[in-house]
């Protein structure tokens, strides 16, 4: 009944929130192939949609984290790079505002200061406080002019140039989040972290050398001549909280112009399940056709139709079960070599995949990385593009549930044999391994920097939550789990969700308070661990010693055995003490599956507050079986193997099990991997 | 100069040397018992307790991490030491092969006496392997250091396609290499014990060009009995149940024969027995060739 009532509430598309448009922007920028600089001027129009005045704005200079060995982003890096890939060297990057101006008049450039909101890294200038000399009350707007130069570095963290190839985001001055009474929200760039913004309307014009490919965030709306062999090409983005853009050389990257149309990329079976999930029809899950542009090297053109596909199996599963796409063009870019650490990254409407030239031949195109990739960045559109959850202090809210949102997209793409190249991979399996490896209790909420290892944050902020979203979905099953989401997309949709959010509105679609399993699965470290720790059978027959009765003991007749001796007992009655505990931390409900000899079976639900519990059970066979979690709901424990008891223990039917089971785990190392 | 290689030849003699079929056959399965032990003992109580029904997704995996983690390296060692005792005893029986074929008493198939020649010149093959093996480790290195960037910057050139052309390429030549080192070394074995002859490298590179030399017929034989070797050996792998015990044995003695098969398709057509010298004639006289001869 209630979640019928939730998908009653479900609505066509996201609602658009309130602070749409508080930020808007016009750039006009010029990039310098020959010095890799960016020389702009930049209107920004900020509107207080708060209830609360301020006299003072913060900017955001990302670029600047690329300025020194000793920013705070680097000192995080300690001396690598972000994916392994590109360490910087004297390639340095920076952004400088050469020119600031309030509302036409007021020069703001005495005014501006270096802040460390984050730590006191004196050696980091990535955020800007500018004291506005005035008071802006709340609904008034502040209109700023701003001249800049930008130098960009050689590829790193998502941005930057290889050769001719030019990735271009965080590029220019941006405004944290005004959060009225907490005051602005503006953290320093740092290497565990991402992005965190206000939506509203973009218009960029950029000038670049005439013949080169451009692709950038929105749709382009205007492109003339300019000086010297050169054109400007204008993109206009609505409802966006960033703007990137891409260029290189005809001669090294193409554009491959395609769309996505419903009637032709929706599959059925994903329809029906929508419809079957979230209980709307299929006219109420139509899918709004949208423009594809693919920018890809040359060299990678044979993989380009792989792309497409999996850029049109992603639009087709996030719009049936979160919500359409409402923009109209989504533009993907794949790296050339070299630069593929400017790959694997979302921004509004411009995603950037990956590819290996290698891809495309067998046993190497077996693997699904380019589904994943892709996959996984279109899904930002939603989980951080569209719910712009604030990256820095709650990262796990757009990689995990994205990585979760993603791994059910894969999961059906292989079941369902809609990318015929790849070979079947346990997507969810190796996720749960990934969390087991490092036997590292982890808790996902704490702000992104403040992981102790970078690993750790990626473990936490992608394959924990991953897991703690597959387990929400066991304990609430899929049709809720479904609802939450779509209805966490409609509720929060261009707006700043947190994680409570999130977790109130899973609690209204289980129609349970999830809170006490988001308070320990997120907000602490603890681990579920369960475990049968014996098992005990025996007849009546078998009870020994002496009993009262009638003034006088008596002598009670049998031996005590343990029960695995006496098959041959004559008693019809078996009496079983199954004790099982708790050995993790977490606590919740568990199932218990108990199996008699003769096939019979019951399952029982231990709530699991006490650390141990014993269960007398009786029956006319011995107990066979007992299994702690038998539907693997709890994906988030990853220590099974005292989960399981046998009577009779099963016999190895096969000789070389461990070397089968050792290849089995090679091929997936090699799918994953290659 | 090198005799013609004949897979017919290694059949028979292969059928000869039953007992030395037998000992490679119990052997590769006994090297590898220490690591079947401590998989069962570490993994198989655990699954002993596992429901015949399918686990949850990923449950197999992780019981098989969890419970491997702490015998982890006891296994390492297992299996290492595995491998190592696979090799020796590869080098003690090929070694006493040659010397047992190459012997006066070719006509007689005592496995103890092929053993014993394997122990006396163990050392002898040993060094043909480390050479064999450093060989091969430098052709493969002279093929992929140079073919690494190339793949490279053919990932990155305009259309691509060479790339794959340059992986397909260094892979047909690294199994090339890999045959042509493999025969080499099966060749130089059987040069290695010929009389006077004691250096490895020597016998390796006489090996090398009786292969160049004769390469259809040498790679003949190699595909002849390799590829059965190798398929028997993952036969078991491939059959679902108990029904895998029943091939198992079987099929590993079918392995074992290929290989021994394999090795002695390359005998020489007869064995250089000692001449016979009767004890009426001088010591000397049977090195001397009549004027007759030739």
């Amino acid at each position: 009944m209630l979640l019928g009532l939730v998908a009653a509430a479900l609505t066509m598309g996201p609602v658009v929130a309130a602070d749409a448009g508080t930020a808007d922007y016009e750039i006009e920028v010029s990039l310098d192939p020959d010095t890799h600089r960016l020389q702009a001027s930049e209107r920004v129009r900020w509107t207080n949609s708060t209830a609360t005045p301020t006299d003072e704005i913060y900017l955001h200079l990302y670029l600047n984290a690329f300025a020194s060995s000793e920013t705070t982003f680097m000192r995080e890096l300690r001396g690598s790079s972000l994916r392994g890939r590109v360490a910087l060297s004297d390639d340095w990057g920076w952004v400088r505002i050469e020119r600031m101006v309030l509302d036409g008049s007021v020069d703001l450039m005495p005014e501006m200061e270096f802040v460390r909101p984050d730590d006191d890294n004196a050696d980091d200038f990535s955020v800007a406080r500018v004291a506005l000399g005035r008071v802006v009350e709340p609904g008034d707007v502040v209109e700023l002019e701003i001249e800049f130069s930008a130098q960009l570095p050689r590829v790193i963290a998502r941005t930057g140039f290889m050769d001719d190839f030019y990735l271009v985001g965080q590029w220019f001055p941006k405004l944290g989040v005004f959060e009225g009474e907490e005051g602005w929200n503006c953290h320093q760039f740092h290497a565990s972290s991402e992005f965190f913004a206000d939506f509203g309307r973009y218009r960029v014009s950029i000038t670049l050398p005439e013949n080169w490919v451009l692709g950038a965030t929105g749709v382009e709306s205007g492109s003339a001549p300019a000086d010297g062999g050169r054109r400007t090409v204008t993109y206009r983005a609505e409802r966006v909280h960033d703007f990137a853009w891409c260029a290189a050389p005809p001669d090294l990257m193409e554009v491959v112009e395609t769309d996505f149309s419903p009637g032709r990329d929706v599959p059925l079976q994903w329809l029906e399940r929508a419809q079957s999930l979230l209980g709307l029809s299929a006219a109420e899950l139509e899918l709004p056709p949208m423009r594809l542009r693919l920018i890809v090297p040359r060299a990678q053109r044979v993989l380009a139709p792989r792309m497409v596909r999996a850029a049109r199996l992603s639009v087709a599963w996030f719009g049936l079960f979160y919500g359409p796409y409402p923009y109209p063009q989504l533009t993907i870019v794949s790296p050339p070599r070299g630069a593929e650490e400017a790959g694997g990254m979302e921004y509004p409407n411009f995603i950037g995949t990956g590819a290996n030239r290698l891809d495309a031949y067998s046993p190497f195109s077996w693997s699904s990385d380019i589904e994943a990739v892709t996959v996984h960045e279109f899904g930002h559109q939603y989980f951080q593009g569209m719910l712009a959850s604030n990256e820095f202090e709650e990262a796990w809210l757009d990689e995990g549930v994205n990585t979760y949102a993603e791994l059910e997209c894969m999961t059906a793409i292989a079941a369902d044999g809609l990318v015929p190249e790849i070979r079947p991979f346990p997507y969810w399996g190796a996720e749960r391994l990934a969390l087991a490896v490092p036997q590292v209790p982890v808790k996902v909420g704490v702000r992104a920097w403040d992981y102790r290892r970078r690993w750790v944050y990626y473990l936490a902020s992608y394959a924990k939550t991953a897991v703690v979203l597959r387990t929400a979905e066991g304990l609430i099953g899929a049709e809720a789990m479904a609802l939450g989401l779509r209805s966490y997309f409609d509720r929060h949709a261009f707006g700043h969700p947190s994680g409570h959010d999130l977790v109130a509105t899973l609690s209204d679609a289980a129609g349970q308070d999830l809170g006490p399993f988001f308070e320990q699965a997120i907000w602490s470290d603890a681990v579920p661990d369960w475990a049968v720790t014996s098992v005990r059978q025996r007849t009546p027959k078998t009870a020994g010693g002496f009993s009262w009765d009638g003034g006088e003991w008596h002598v009670i007749e049998g031996d005590e055995t343990d029960g695995a001796d006496d098959e041959a007992a004559d008693s019809d009655i078996w009496q079983v003490d199954v004790e099982l505990a708790r050995l993790g931390d977490f606590i919740g409900p568990v199932d218990v599956e108990l199996t008699w000899a003769d096939g019979a079976s019951e399952r029982r639900t231990w709530g699991g507050e006490e650390r141990w519990v014993s269960w007398r059970l009786e029956g006319s066979e011995r107990l066979a079986q007992v299994v702690v979690d038998p539907d693997g709901v709890w994906a988030l424990e990853t220590r099974r193997a005292d989960n399981y008891w046998r009577d009779k223990p099963a016999r190895e039917d096969h000789p070389l099990w461990w070397v089968r089971e050792f290849l089995g785990i090679a091929g997936n190392m090699f799918l994953k991997w290659s | 100069m090198a005799d013609t290689p004949s897979p017919g030849s290694g059949l028979r003699l292969a059928l000869r040397l039953r007992k030395l079929v037998a000992a490679v056959w119990l052997m590769s399965m006994a090297v590898f018992l220490p690591a079947q032990l401590v998989m069962n003992r570490a993994v198989g109580a655990t699954r002993a307790n596992l429901p015949d029904s399918p686990l949850p997704p990923g449950d197999s995996m992780l019981i098989l991490v969890e419970v491997i983690r702490p015998v982890a390296g006891l296994l390492a060692l297992a299996l290492g030491s595995g491998v190592l005792a696979l090799l020796a005893w590869s080098v003690l029986w090929h070694g006493g092969v040659v010397r047992w074929w190459k012997g006066a008493g070719a006509a007689s198939v005592q496995l103890a006496e092929i053993l014993g020649h394997g122990i006396v010149w163990w050392w002898r093959y040993a060094r043909l392997v480390v050479v064999a093996v450093a060989v091969t480790a430098a052709m493969l290195a002279a093929i992929w250091v140079p073919l690494k960037p190339l793949i490279r910057s053919a990932e990155t050139a305009a259309g691509g396609g060479r790339a794959g052309v340059l992986l397909a390429t260094g892979l047909v030549l690294t199994v090339v290499v890999m045959s042509i080192c493999w025969l080499a070394t099966l060749r130089g074995a059987w040069l290695l014990g010929e009389s006077g002859r004691r250096s490895a490298v020597v016998a390796w590179l006489r090996g090398l060009g009786s292969t160049l030399r004769q390469p259809i017929r040498s790679l003949w034989t190699l595909i002849l009995w390799s590829l059965p070797g190798f398929a028997l050996l993952a036969l078991p792998l491939l059959v679902e149940g108990l029904a895998a015990w029943l091939v198992l044995l079987p099929a590993w003695l079918g392995s074992a024969y290929c290989w021994v098969a394999l090795y002695l398709s390359f005998a020489p057509k007869e064995p250089r027995a000692k001449p016979t010298i009767s004890p009426l004639e001088p010591p000397t006289f049977a090195n001397k060739r009549f004027p007759t001869q030739s």
